[in-house]
């Protein structure tokens, strides 16, 4: 119900309702992106684009979903679109990797990132992207494998699947951080 | 690391913050998006939704109130889906009829000139044993709470942001109404009667598989009116209602979107809920139903009616068998006949489904208004429901044809 109200509020251009709209969400969709890109500076950037995309949907946006659902797609949409930037960009200059975490942050980031997200980052990284993906959404957004298969259109099974070797990498690469 | 529950916990512990001025300086940038955006948008109109919500007609809500109690409490005829479906449509009905209370979220979405929408969000609570209640929010604020209290006999309206309220008494027909299975399951039939169902087929709802049916046909006013219904197909229970139909809305027929959702069936609902509960400081104000009322008893009283000439009292009869042919074509379901006394009466089904079998009680000596050449004649019917109504009914006679045409209903 209160997102509902935000989103009508929102509709009417109300600024307030912008701004509960980015105080709300803002963490989670910058975790989730960090998570999914491995690099703090994209994931500022894509959900920087999110919200001003969001900005600009006052016409688009119904009252009959779920906003949340709305920026994590979007969100997961905006990381999807970079990935396929950057492979046409390492096409062209083959000598850059895919997921190289930024190790020095510039002093005016968003993120301010705690070690342990740090590690995550770094651990979800080793991950072929798919399970990753699969993790997160599971993980961070408590995404149903149903809907996740439908997002990544595959099967349920399929699905499954990527969570289960996904977990099990993490597993052997978090081990350490299960005794903390 | 054992289980995918330690990762969890790993996801939750692994925090950020943010920069704060870098926070401010994001926003800023997104927000003069926003800023253009609406400097771009056509203007909004400066009319208080308050006022146009109140003249929205209320029809329409006790349409879509109706539809809910019906869904709830079990009368959801799905005589015409087949068999094919994962759903089975028959134990939709079966399990609704088990339930005993729900809570759900109904959005009211009006169509205005200018592109902007009115929006009006009600949380309902509905509860076999006490009554109903809806709590109204209008711009982002509880604005007013609805109690229908069917043991009692009465019900409340307490505007929250005026600080008032108003209760009535509930006539035997409106306590009924909601308890009543066959009213309820006529006023259904009729608005599906119109065009069968369209099955939808699968779809998923906030994560939940459902499968829907669509019912395109008259409303209880006899407008166009379109329906989707999305069944849980594990629980075979409603997930969501979406009803569009046309209404007046200033003057002009306009979109009115009903969103029903987020559905608690066999919510836990005690007595309290429906305790209206209104604050000391708020203040008892007449209910408009009962002020029009007395205004149009003072009217009449005013309007001493006239000494009738010769002329004048030999159509005195004419003007009773008129009225008695009005009824009894009622009586017999003569609609072409009731049309003609009725000419500026939309015979929906509805209103025909109200008519239809009534008994004339009694037939008053026509008198006349002391302004104007309006008839009135005194009367009493009853219904086949059993309600009845005790009324005076204008009547007047047509310029050119001579036929007596009955003014504003009766």
């Amino acid at each position: 119900m209160e997102d509902k109200l935000l989103i009508w509020q929102f509709k009417r251009g109300r600024r307030d309702a912008l701004r509960r709209i980015y105080n709300k969400y803002h963490r989670q969709l910058l975790k989730l992106a960090i998570v999914l890109t491995g690099d703090p500076d994209t994931a500022e950037d894509i959900v920087q684009d999110v919200f001003t995309h969001f900005a600009q949907s006052t016409n688009r946006l119904g009252l009959s979903g779920s906003l949340r659902s709305y920026l994590i797609t979007s969100t997961l949409n905006g990381v999807r679109n970079h990935r396929r930037a950057h492979r046409r960009r390492q096409t062209e200059n083959l000598d850059k990797a895919e997921n190289i975490p930024a190790t020095t942050r510039r002093p005016d980031q968003w993120a301010v990132l705690s070690e342990r997200l740090e590690r995550l980052s770094r651990a979800m990284a080793c991950l072929p992207y798919e399970q990753r993906e699969v993790i997160t959404l599971r993980m961070e957004a408590n995404m149903p494998f149903r809907q996740i298969a439908g997002m990544q259109k595959t099967s349920i099974s399929t699905v499954n699947a990527r969570y289960r070797y996904g977990i099990e990498k993490l597993r052997s690469l978090l081990n350490s951080e299960v005794t903390k | 690391m054992k289980s995918a529950e330690d990762i969890k916990r790993v996801f939750e512990k692994a925090t950020l913050s943010t920069n704060p001025e870098k926070h401010e300086a994001i926003f800023e940038k997104i927000q003069s998006v926003q800023d253009q955006k609406r400097a771009t948008a056509p203007v909004l109109s400066g009319s208080n939704p308050r006022s146009k919500i109140m003249k929205s007609p209320i029809t329409k809500f006790a349409a879509v109130a109706i539809i809910i109690l019906a869904v709830g409490f079990g009368l959801f005829e799905f005589s015409g889906i087949g068999n094919t479906s994962g759903v089975v449509w028959s134990q939709v009905m079966e399990k609704t009829e088990q339930i005993s209370a729900l809570v759900y979220d109904m959005t009211v979405e009006i169509d205005q000139p200018g592109g902007e929408n009115l929006v009006v969000l009600l949380r309902n609570y509905v509860a076999r044993d006490y009554g109903t209640r809806a709590d109204t929010h209008i711009d982002g604020k509880l604005s007013k709470i609805m109690y229908i209290l069917p043991n009692q006999k009465v019900g409340y309206r307490v505007y929250v942001d005026r600080k008032t309220y108003y209760q009535y008494e509930l006539s035997d027909a409106e306590a009924a109404r909601g308890r009543d299975p066959e009213e309820l399951r006529t006023c259904l039939k009729n608005i599906m009667s119109g065009g069968g169902y369209t099955e939808l087929g699968r779809a998923e709802i906030n994560d939940v598989a459902v499968e829907g049916i669509e019912v395109n046909g008259p409303d209880m006013s006899g407008e166009d009116c379109f329906m989707r219904v999305w069944v849980d197909v594990e629980t075979n229970l409603p997930v969501q209602i979406i009803m569009e139909m046309l209404g007046n809305e200033g003057g002009q027929m306009r979109p009115h979107k009903y969103l029903m959702e987020n559905f608690e069936w066999n919510a836990s609902l005690d007595e309290k809920t429906f305790e209206p509960n209104i604050p000391d400081d708020y203040t008892l104000i007449e209910d408009p139903r009962a002020g029009r009322d007395r205004q149009e008893n003072s009217k009449t009283q005013q309007a001493s009616p006239q000494t009738l000439t010769e002329q004048k009292q030999a159509e005195q009869p004419k003007v009773k068998q008129a009225v008695r042919r009005l009824f009894n074509a009622c009586t017999e379901q003569d609609w072409d006949t009731v049309s003609k006394y009725l000419p500026d009466m939309k015979m929906s089904q509805r209103t025909k489904d109200i008519l239809a079998g009534l008994e004339t009680i009694y037939i008053g000596e026509p008198t006349k208004a002391a302004n104007g050449n309006k008839w009135l004649i005194p009367y009493e019917i009853k219904f086949k429901n059993g309600g009845s109504q005790k009324n005076t009914m204008r009547l007047r006679a047509d310029e050119n044809t001579g036929q007596f045409i009955v003014r504003g209903g009766f």
